[in-house]
Order: structure tokens, then sequence, then C-alpha cells
């Protein structure tokens, strides 16, 4: 079973959501089967991210990697909780003594599964198939087919199924190699819980569980010892310190991986979700301004096309940078795209109306399209802006040197 | 209590057995035949024909008998399979209103379902006439292979036959079950079951009273069937060498082609050549024709070839599944007609490194299985069990087109597995279940059998909501499937196994239909 490798926050990688759920699900009793299916990634990929981890030293195996059928892990089968201590009814068509038996059997359902077959531990394979041959003739519901059980039929179907889980899993290496490791860690696991009761009586009603609440049941259901789940909160704790410190540095990418992994541990703490928040701000701001210099640099070395995706990823990041906006609108002229450049010119002139390149940016566009009446409109709110801009002043000239001049002239 | 018989469907022929003085008998029908052909027709004067009566009338009427109708049972209309026979069908195969197929003859459509239901009341017929007493429980066997479609359609067949199915079991499962009966020993057998349309493998271990399904794999499209036509087209395409003419569109001619096929495919079984000798085949302007063709058995090794290739890889398959390889094979044994072929022998014996167990009758095995499974279900007091498998797996389709298995092929059934899924969406509010049968990692290569909503999840990331899926399979192969919002303990649940390709009117409608047949068939 996949586990984490000591260390491994370091080398974290930046993981998508999906992938940080995953790695948090990596907690030493999750079988690697058992992976492949709760993550809601497809197995293969899933496959994919757990050999990279591996190679990159983020988790350890022990033993072989497990394969696919080994999905039928004992921690992701939910055992029914046997009602309530039911009582042998002499009125059914069912052997006084079967009856007898099958209650006995139920108070041993969370048993290990070498004591339900009754076979011990290191018992081998021939043993352990007679012994499941002898209680299937005992407990498969065949034997009493179309009698009149009762409540006995659900139970019979229990015990056989447990019985039939129990033959499974000791049948194959893999797990009963497992199994036994576990035994000899783990003290055998306490009695189910009475849950049964909110189950069992009266009408379903819609009820509204508390976290507390939540989180106990499916530690209960799931039986997540507590030590792994107080080891992932510690986690959880440990990364958000991470991230905050990070912050101090303005590392925000490293902020924002880190609160995600922690987030991933302990989905239950609102505070770290609300610290991501902040990080996301100011990791997309940093990001923004990185992609910024980036499309500069671009533009400057004349590739246009690429500048312009550039800047509209800086505009992704930040909606309201109004230089951003006049960049993307100058280079789209540039290729000729007026309708894209004019929309990100207006945007621009809207987001920093008293900068007067916004507006001389606008105008040139407009100029180009042949709306010279709005031209002039803006650069004469321009000139108001700054009377002595000799670029705006230039540019109103230009206009009235070709009044006559009218759309799809020339551009 | 009346008594329980066993009936094996099989694709050209069927069988019935009934316990009788403590031992299974199969029944012979009215002609002294322990088998009856699988086919039904209408005659001229609008007659409903079963049996041999329905085949020995086939050439003449060959437009209006329908023969391996098995082949077609809970398959849609536009499937692969359908279209691959209905060029070869003398009788019409049409669209039906809910994307099954319905077989036109003698001026009525028929569904699969109603013409299994004819043949399975034909067989009840015969166990009634033989014990003196009417009879109304069954156990009916079909293909280890066959989806739950098909076996829902074939317990629907039952029902419009009057019978009461108690179970439905896999055919290799009774021919095991038949093997082992009254043997004392720990051994582990293969059944290799190649019938006139399917084909199925099952590994079984035997021990203590007990019958284990280890494993099991097939094709529900391959058998003896598969044989004939290779023979009929090579003959159709001797012939238009020789004369010139094309058959292909001549009813009469290719149903007396098919069954002079399959003679000179069973008298290959034991001779080197036979003759195929069929006078007056068709008719032109330059007058009559005649078909006459020596055929030899190397031609149709060769025609049948790639077919047993096929067989052994389902084997091979089956083998690893089991997690066994051929030497803790005990005994092979060989089930359906179609293994009398020596060239099956012959590749199952090396294959195996082991001559296949003479022991039982391949065409009866199967219905004397079936019959002691009844007798086993309804007898107080017997020390034998039936421990049987689900042959494809099941699962969920997942957000992008994957298929996730919760219960595995060759799962023990009754079984129970559960799998805790999540959301893929942000604040995702309701989960779509769509419950699914096969083995492709791809959804939409397997089959639906049902779909169901789970809502009122509440708001919250992706992957943070734990929805548990849990699939059920009772003794009976009945699967029902919840899901439960562990948040919530909201819970959705449906029972997915009742999908056959008739409605519950349908099948009423039917059966009103054929109470009047029933009557003259008395006597």
């Amino acid at each position: 079973m996949p586990r984490l490798a000591p260390g491994w926050e370091a080398t974290a990688a930046d993981l998508t959501p999906e992938q940080g759920f995953l790695l948090s699900r990596v907690d030493g009793v999750t079988p690697w089967g058992v992976l492949r299916t709760i993550s809601g990634l497809p197995p293969e990929q899933v496959d994919a991210a757990l050999e990279s981890w591996l190679k990159d030293g983020l988790l350890e195996v022990e033993g072989s990697r497990a394969p696919a059928h080994e999905q039928n892990c004992p921690r992701t089968v939910v055992p029914e909780a046997p009602g309530d201590a039911g009582c042998v009814d002499p009125s059914l068509d069912l052997a006084v003594e079967i009856q007898e038996q099958v209650l006995e059997f139920e108070t041993r359902l969370e048993r290990p599964y070498h004591e339900i077959l009754g076979v011990a531990v290191d018992a081998d394979t021939r043993t352990i198939k007679r012994a499941y041959f002898k209680l299937s003739k005992v407990y498969h519901p065949d034997r009493y087919f179309q009698r009149e059980l009762g409540e006995f039929k659900a139970r019979l179907d229990r015990v056989f199924k447990k019985i039939a889980l129990a033959y499974e899993l000791l049948m194959d290496p893999m797990t009963r190699e497992e199994l036994q490791r576990s035994m000899q860690a783990a003290p055998p696991p306490e009695p189910p819980p009475p849950a049964s009761a909110e189950r069992s009586t009266g009408p379903p009603q819609p009820q509204q569980f508390t976290k507390r609440e939540w989180l106990d049941r499916m530690r209960r259901r799931f039986r997540i010892p507590d030590e792994v789940l107080a080891e992932r909160r510690y986690r959880a704790r440990e990364l958000a310190e991470a991230a905050r410190a990070a912050t101090y540095q303005s590392q925000w990418n490293e902020a924002a991986s880190a609160v995600r992994l922690a987030i991933a541990f302990d989905p239950w703490t609102s505070e770290f979700k609300e610290l991501f928040a902040e990080i996301q701000v100011e990791a997309s701001q940093l990001r923004a301004a990185k992609l910024f210099e980036e499309a500069s640099g671009a533009w400057d070395s004349h590739s246009a096309t690429e500048a312009l995706a550039l800047f509209e990823e800086v505009i992704a990041y930040r909606p309201s940078d109004a230089a951003a906006h006049e960049r993307a609108a100058q280079i789209a002229t540039e290729l000729g795209d007026l309708d894209t450049a004019r929309e990100y010119a207006e945007r621009a002139c809207e987001l920093a109306p008293e900068t007067v390149a916004n507006h001389l940016t606008l105008a040139r566009v407009l100029r180009r399209e042949g709306l010279k009446e709005r031209a002039r409109l803006v650069l004469e709110e321009a000139r108001n802006i700054d009377p002595q801009n000799s670029e705006v002043l230039q540019e109103l000239s230009r206009l009235r040197k070709r009044p006559g001049q009218s759309s799809g002239g020339r551009g | 209590m009346s008594r329980v018989i066993g009936i094996d469907l099989g694709t050209t022929n069927s069988c019935v057995a009934v316990i009788d003085g403590g031992k299974p008998v199969v029944i012979p029908n009215a002609g002294g035949y322990k088998t009856t052909p699988s086919m039904f027709a209408v005659s001229q004067d609008g007659k409903r024909l079963v049996g041999h009566l329905a085949k020995r009338q086939a050439i003449t009427n060959a437009a209006n008998t329908v023969y391996a109708s098995k082949r077609l049972i809970g398959r849609r209309f536009d499937s692969e399979e359908v279209q691959r026979v209905t060029d070869l069908c003398p009788f019409e195969i049409v669209r039906g209103p809910n994307d099954d197929l319905r077989i036109q003859i003698g001026g009525k459509a028929f569904t699969c379902p109603e013409i299994a239901a004819i043949i399975l009341r034909e067989m009840k017929h015969v166990a009634e006439e033989y014990l003196g007493e009417p009879v109304s429980d069954a156990v009916v066997t079909v293909p280890a292979h066959f989806n739950d479609t098909q076996r829902q359609c074939t317990k629907d067949a039952g029902k419009i036959a009057g019978l009461n199915v108690l179970r439905i079991i896999n055919e290799p499962t009774a021919a095991a079950l038949a093997y082992g009966i009254g043997k004392d020993v720990e051994e582990k057998i293969a059944v290799y079951d190649l019938g006139g349309g399917t084909f199925d493998i099952s590994i079984v271990e035997l021990g203590d009273g007990v019958v284990e399904v280890l494993a099991t794999n097939g094709d529900t499209f391959l058998g003896g069937e598969d044989f004939d036509r290779r023979l009929v087209d090579h003959i159709l395409k001797e012939f238009e060498a020789q004369e010139g003419l094309d058959l292909r569109n001549d009813a009469m001619a290719l149903q007396r082609l098919k069954d002079a096929a399959e003679k000179a495919k069973c008298d290959l079984s034991a001779m080197q050549t036979t003759e195929v000798n069929l006078p007056f085949i068709a008719n032109d302007a330059d007058g009559p024709r005649h078909l006459n063709l020596t055929v030899e058995r190397e031609t149709l090794e060769e025609l049948a070839q790639d077919v047993i290739q096929q067989t052994l890889r389902c084997v091979d398959l089956c083998l690893t599944d089991a997690e066994l390889t051929m030497e803790d094979i005990d005994h092979v044994v060989l089930v359906g007609g179609q293994t009398r072929m020596p060239l099956v022998q012959k590749a199952v014996s090396e294959h195996f490194g082991q001559r296949p167990h003479r022991g039982v009758n391949p065409d009866e095995v199967v219905a004397t299985g079936a019959c002691i499974q009844g007798s086993v279900l309804t007898s107080e007091n017997n020390d034998v069990l039936l421990l049987d498998v689900t042959p494809l797996s099941l699962g969920i389709a997942t957000f992008d087109g994957h298929f996730a298995k919760l219960i595995h092929r060759n799962s023990t059934v009754p079984v129970m597995k559960s799998h805790v899924f999540t959301t893929t969406r942000d604040d995702q509010s309701a989960v779509k279940i769509r419950v699914m049968q096969g083995e492709s990692d791809q959804a939409a290569e397997n089959d639906l059998l049902g779909e169901f909503v789970l809502n009122n999840i509440p708001p919250a990331p992706k992957g943070e909501p734990e929805i548990e899926v849990a699939f059920d399979i009772d003794a009976n192969g009945i699967v029902s499937v919840s899901a439960r919002d562990l948040a919530t303990q909201g819970e959705q649940s449906i029972t997915v196994s009742a999908r056959g390709t008739l409605s519950d009117d349908e099948i009423d409608e039917i059966m009103v239909d054929h109470a009047e047949y029933e009557l003259p068939q008395e006597k």
C-alpha cells in the first residue's frame, strides 16, 4: 500500500485539485486499487500520478503494487450494522438451532476474517477452502430457498456475504499477507457502534448533521483509524503554516500549492479555504506581473501574436489591469483585428479614464476604423486631461487634415 | 409438491429432465427422441408446429420456420450480431417497437421470448406426458455469458409458457453439477461447452458436496451454427463457380442447403468425406439444376479452424481469471453437440494436454444438471450446494466515460460491494448513477442496465462530497444498486434486473394470445 515518504512536502509539485485529493488519500492504509476508484480521476491517471510520485520520491510502497482486483479492500466494504439483537422465532420455516447459529454468527461479523472462517491466521488455502465450503453449506441462502424466513432472510444474506468476502480475501495471497500484517500491527477493530438505530427505526427522515457528527460517522463507516485522521489534520496544519511562511516572503505560488494540499488533507477547516482565497489573489497578481513582463518582451521582439495571447492571459488574471488592456489593444491594431482592439481600448479607458495613453490608443483604433467623429471626441477628452500632450495634438491635426475621408477609405 | 423439471433451452435442440425415483432422467418426447429441435413454424393452413414437426416441414415452408432464435434473444435490432444473420436467414427479421426485433412468420410478428416460450411449453408438455401429472416449476439454463437482458428475456419466456422459473442457471455450471453429483472427490474440472449457437468455458471446483464455479468465460455468438453457415457459404460458392447461379436469394434452396450442410457436418465427424446431393435445387432457362458436391473433412476443418481457435482463447482467459494453469485441471468435460466433431476434441486434448472425460452425454448433461439444481433447491435434506458466479462485471459509468467496476466478473453470488465516489464540479448538486454490465474500460462499450439520479447533495467544492455506491446481487441474480450521500444520508436506489425486451403488459398480452393455442396440443 502506498504511503507518503518522509520529506515529501519539499518535493510536492503543483497539483490539480483532483491530484491533491488523491494525494490526501494516500495514508498508508488505503491500497492502490482503492485509490484508483475513489479520487474521481480515471484509473490510468491515478496510476500515472502515483507512479510519477513514486518516481519523485513523494511516495513509497511496501511490497508490490496492488493488482486491480484488490479493490475489495476490507476498509471500503461497508458492513451492515447487525440490527438489534434478534431473537429466535419458532414459527419460521427454519430450524431453531440454525436461527441460534445465525444470531451467534452475526455477533462475530466484525471479527478478523480468519476468525470468521474459523481458521488460523496462517492457514493454507485448502484449509480455508474447506472451512468456506462447510460454512456455505449452512449459511448460503439457497439452502433455504423459498422458505418463510422472516427477518432471518436478510440475516442469512448478510452472514453469507461476509463469509464469501472473508474467503475471497484470504484466498488472495496479496490481501492475505496484508491482513496478516495488519493483525500483527493493530489490535482487533473495536465493535461496531450502535449506529443501526437511526437507520432501521421509523420512516427515513432527512437529517441535518453537524460537521462533528459527519466526521464521526465517516470515521465509523470507513474506520479510518483515529491516528490517521489526527495525522491528516496535523499535516494540514503544518502545510498551512508553510503556506503562511511562504506568503511572508511573497512566494505566492509555493504558498498556494501548500494550502491546496492542506485543504485536501483536511477539508473541514474553513480557515484554510479563506487563506487559500487570499493567497489565490496574491498568487494570480504575481503570475500576472510575470506574464506582463513576458508579454512586453515578446512584443519588443516583434512576435505580436504571442504577445497578444500573453496580455490576454494577464487580463484573465487581472481583469482590471488597464495597462494590459491598452497594450492588447495596440497589438490587436497592429495585427489588424480592429474589433478586438476597440474592445480592449474602450475597456482600458473605462478602467483608467485619467490616462491619456488609453484615449490615444482608442482614438487611433477608431481612426483606422474610419470612425473619425468618435475619434475626435475621444481625443478632445484626452486634451482636456492634458492640453499640452504633443501626441494628442498631432493626432487631432491628422484628423483635421483629411476632412473628406469617410469610412473604408484606407487603413 | 409438484416436481421441478430442468430444461436446457438450446440454440438448435432442447432437452428436459426430471428427478424420478431419486435419479435424474432425461425425458424422451413423443417421437422417442431425447432432444427436441428448437424450431417453430406456422404451416400454410395457420397451424403452429414445434420441434420435429416444425423441422420436418422446414424445407417446404422455409420462410415461415424459425430456427436458432436463441441467438437473437435479448438483442437490439441494430446490433452487429442480428445484422450478421439477417441476410442468411430464410425467415424475415423486422424491427420491433422497443428497438428489439420481431420475427415475421405466418403473417404475424413474434418476439424472441415468445418463440422461446413456445419451445419451453413444448418441453413442459413432454415432461407432463411422461410424468402423467402437471408440472409448473422449472430450472432453465442459459449460456454463462448471457447478459442480464438475455436472462430476463428467458425468464419472461418461462412465464409466457406457464412455468414458474425457480432459477436461471448457467449451462456449464449445470453440466458440472451433473458431472459432480455423487462423486466424493476433490477436483478441479474444466467444462468446455460448444453448443449450436454459444460457447462457454467454466472452471469448477468440486469437494464436500459443494460445486464452486471459479471462473467462467465465453462467447454468446459462437457455435455449431457458425460451422454450418461457413459450410453453406462454401457450398454456395462452389455451386456458383460450377453453375454460375447464386442461390442466396432463394429461401427454399437455402433451407435445403442448410439442412444438408448440418447433416454433412455431422457425417464428417465419423467419415473422411461425404456427399451433398440436392437434386432440382434451382431452375432457370437452361432447365433444372442439381447440386452435387463432395465435401472433405479437411475442408470443414479449415473452415472451422478460426472458430475453434477463438474458443481456446476464451479457455486461456478463463484459466487466468481462475488463477490456475492447465496442470491444475483434473478433468475436461465436453458439453454440447458440436464437441462431437473430431477436430474440436483434438484441439481441446492438445490444448489441455489430456484427453477429455467421456462419462457424460454432451446433449443431455445440461438438462440433467438443471433438474438436479431444481431438486437441490426445493428438497429439505441434501448435501449438495452450488456456488455460482456472476459472469459479467457490474459497475457504474464515471464522469469521463470510464467504467468503474464494483463487482468483478466471477464473484460468487450473493455478493455486495460498495465504493465511495465523489463529485467532479464545484457545488454539484446531483450525480447520475448509470449502472452498467460488461468488461470494457469504456462505459459506452458496456450494456446499460439502468440509471438513476442522486440529488440534494449540499454545495461543496468538487472532490469533497463522499457518495457511497453499493451493488448487491442476491442468490437469484437480482441486482440492486443504491447511492448514498454520506453527508446527508440521502439515498436513492433501484433494482435493475427486471429489464427484458418486453414489458409486463406485453407479456400478459402474449399469454392471452397463446392461451388459444394451448388446447390442441394437449393430445
